[in-house]
């Protein structure tokens, strides 16, 4: 009895520690996620993508995952049957070394800044919107980076860098975000 | 009713001026607000609300997330029981002095969230209290303004009417058609006054007429009146209109009497179908001229009149009635009888020693023929026969005219054939002349009823005058012209003819057509008085139809019978 009772605890725990470190916990991510998720698909109303972003004009709108996703299936039901000017949005993960064509806002979740920058490298080439929350994601080449203020969710945009990608970006975005 | 008409006009005018500026300002600050919302930026939102302290009437606003949750609010310091309890639909509402707003949030159509909006409505109360200022303002301006106008139309417009209204009231007070009203403006009122001496003046004119006119009936009347000759005036069909006093005496009967009474009262019963003709002869316009007849008096007493009667017509021509004057005759027609007594009475002396005469002087002249006397004495006596008949024939006349004035005349009425009498007459007359021939066509199979021996007398008169008045001789025509139950008897000559004036009085008694050509003619002018009178006693008329220079005819009508039924 005290064993099985010790199991649990352990069980729990682990759950616990794994949840902390991948960001989610039993399916559902941590509010901080949550709120990353819809800021995700937000920036879809406040940025226009150029034609040349997509492969074909019935192509879908690619959010892309790169690394480990914190989202589970969040993301996919907040974008569920919602498009952006007549392109279904979708989610899309992909693994070390994938091609990311066909994807138009990026998601870059590595913890080892190599692949970080590979996947960045690769990206700048096209006309995709990069997002991560990294410390140094803007350093490393990205152009929206999510960081934590007052335990609140706040964003840093390298508008220089989204100029270059050929993005069209809101006044009224900028006025919520850090400009860099 | 107007004013608050107006107000209301103006008061939805301005709830509406008042949404539209804040339903604009609302869909600024909410699009300016959607990235605060997409992002989480509660201090991005609530600088962007702090916008609206640029408009004081704004009371509140707040921005709702796409869950309905509250997401900040303006001003900081409101409370929570000044928002609403929950989002409403998109829209704008007004409730007591206050415009609350729903307006969505949405970025590239998506619905990001709401904006909440509450104006108080201070803008629209501080404008009507402007608008009653100025509406309270404008209303005692025009009081004064009317005001004044009043006071100028009283002088403008009310005097003249008062001045016209004083004429009108002398006017029809005093029946002094003199006055004038005075004209105090050259405008209509002007006009105005002017049409109205206009018609006084005409009123005037017209007044003076009437009066002659008055006058001159009064004289009329008068003359009428006291006239001594019975003047009637009558509606058609007869009816008594008037009675002047002269009837009064001359008939017996007062005008109360007889006004509303028909004609027919001073009418004695065998003068009827006379009255009843004249009447006819009225309605067709004609006029009686002279006429004399008999009437009979209130007293029942037969007085001898000559009648002059003639229609009435109004300016249009039609027939409204007639007037009838007559003359009592009486004391004229008594004289005559004197005279007709006298005539008889010489003539019957005349013809008896006449008779005895010519009966000597024919046994006289059959002597002469069966002794083969000389030729002188045999002549001399035809002479004297001939002298004789003509002079008996003479005598005859004035004996039928004494008995015909005398009313002693009575007809032998008998069915005849009318050919035979025709033929004997006209073979009587043939041995008057050599110089004429006489003829007659169409006169077979007729059947008249009539006095056989006046209608011979009346076609012997009717030939001796054609004999005598065509002196250069020619045809004499006998013609017979049937006419449903008459025959129409016509005798026409080729000689001199009667001029239209004479033609009128041909049938008066002694009147001879006075002309040089016709004082060599012979005759007391009683003969064709003598045919007309005793065709007057058969209701027939003679007729004459003449043109001078080519000849006369002269007609009379008789009645027919059915030959079969007069020959059985």
């Amino acid at each position: 009895m005290k064993a099985k009772a010790t199991y649990l605890w352990l069980a729990l725990m682990l759950c616990l520690a794994q949840g902390a470190s991948a960001g989610f916990v039993q399916g559902k991510p941590s509010l901080e996620y949550q709120v990353k998720a819809a800021f995700l698909f937000n920036f879809t109303r406040f940025i226009r993508w150029p034609a040349t972003a997509y492969t074909s004009p019935d192509a879908p709108f690619v959010i892309g995952i790169s690394g480990s996703d914190p989202f589970g299936t969040y993301l996919d039901d907040l974008v569920n049957d919602e498009e952006i000017d007549g392109h279904r949005i979708v989610v899309r993960r992909y693994a070390e070394g994938q091609d990311i064509g066909g994807c138009q806002l990026l998601f870059i979740n590595w913890n080892d800044e190599a692949k970080e920058k590979a996947v960045l490298a690769q990206a700048s080439r096209q006309n995709i919107l990069t997002v991560g929350d990294a410390n140094n994601f803007i350093r490393a080449g990205g152009m929206l980076h999510f960081y934590k203020e007052e335990n609140k969710v706040k964003m840093e945009i390298k508008l220089a860098a989204v100029k270059a990608a050929q993005l069209d970006i809101s006044s009224k975005l900028l006025q919520v975000a850090k400009v860099k | 009713m107007l004013c608050s008409a107006y107000f209301i006009f103006e008061y939805v005018s301005y709830k509406k001026t008042v949404k539209n500026s804040v339903s604009t300002l609302a869909a600024v600050i909410a699009s300016n607000s959607s990235a605060a919302l997409a992002f989480d930026s509660r201090t991005d939102a609530s600088d962007i609300l702090d916008a609206l302290k640029g408009n004081p009437h704004i009371i509140a606003a707040a921005l709702y997330d796409k869950n309905g949750k509250l997401f900040v609010a303006y001003p900081d310091t409101l409370h929570n029981r000044d928002l609403p309890v929950g989002v409403r639909p998109d829209g704008y509402y007004f409730s007591s002095g206050s415009l609350e707003g729903f307006e969505p949030v949405s970025q590239q159509a998506a619905r990001l969230g709401t904006l909440y909006i509450h104006s108080d409505l201070k803008e629209i109360y501080a404008q009507l209290s402007n608008l009653i200022f100025v509406a309270g303002l404008l209303f005692a301006g025009s009081l004064l303004v009317a005001y004044f106008l009043s006071v100028f139309l009283q002088r403008r417009i009310t005097r003249p009417i008062l001045l016209l209204k004083n004429s009108a009231r002398a006017v029809s007070g005093q029946h002094d058609y003199s006055v004038r009203a005075a004209k105090v403006t050259n405008d209509e009122l002007g006009s105005l006054t002017d049409a109205f001496n206009q018609m006084l003046t005409q009123i005037e004119l017209q007044n003076d007429t009437i009066n002659e006119t008055v006058a001159e009936t009064a004289k009329l009347a008068a003359i009428v009146e006291f006239s001594n000759d019975a003047i009637i005036s009558m509606a058609p069909g007869g009816i008594i209109t008037s009675w002047n006093q002269s009837a009064e005496r001359t008939f017996g009967y007062t005008a109360e009497e007889l006004i509303g009474k028909s004609i027919l009262t001073i009418v004695p019963p065998e003068r009827l179908d006379e009255e009843a003709e004249i009447l006819a002869r009225l309605e067709r316009g004609e006029q009686i001229d002279q006429l004399e007849t008999q009437r009979v008096t209130k007293a029942n007493k037969l007085l001898d009149v000559s009648l002059t009667i003639s229609p009435v017509k109004d300016a249009a021509g039609r027939i409204t009635g007639s007037s009838k004057i007559a003359r009592d005759i009486t004391d004229k027609k008594q004289a005559e009888r004197r005279k007709n007594d006298f005539i008889g009475m010489v003539s019957h002396e005349l013809k008896t020693p006449l008779t005895s005469t010519r009966s000597y002087i024919q046994v006289l002249l059959m002597e002469a023929r069966k002794r083969n006397s000389d030729a002188f004495i045999v002549n001399a006596l035809t002479r004297a026969d001939v002298q004789t008949k003509k002079m008996s024939h003479m005598i005859q006349d004035f004996l039928n005219l004494a008995r015909l004035e005398e009313g002693k005349v009575q007809l032998v009425q008998q069915v005849f054939e009318l050919r035979p009498l025709i033929e004997e007459i006209a073979g009587d007359a043939q041995f008057l002349t050599t110089l004429h021939r006489i003829e007659l066509t169409d006169c077979q199979d007729i059947a008249v009823k009539a006095d056989r021996e006046k209608i011979g007398q009346v076609l012997m008169n009717l030939l001796t005058n054609a004999i005598k008045y065509s002196p250069r001789g020619g045809t004499i025509r006998i013609t017979c012209t049937p006419e449903l139950d008459k025959v129409r008897v016509g005798v026409s000559d080729e000689g001199i003819g009667i001029s239209a004036i004479d033609q009128k009085k041909l049938f008066e008694r002694f009147y001879r057509v006075e002309n040089e050509q016709q004082q060599t003619i012979s005759g007391f002018g009683i003969g064709l008085y003598l045919v007309s009178e005793m065709l007057r006693y058969h209701n027939s008329r003679i007729a004459v139809e003449s043109e001078e220079g080519v000849g006369s005819t002269f007609y009379f009508s008789l009645n027919t019978v059915n030959f079969l039924e007069g020959a059985s």
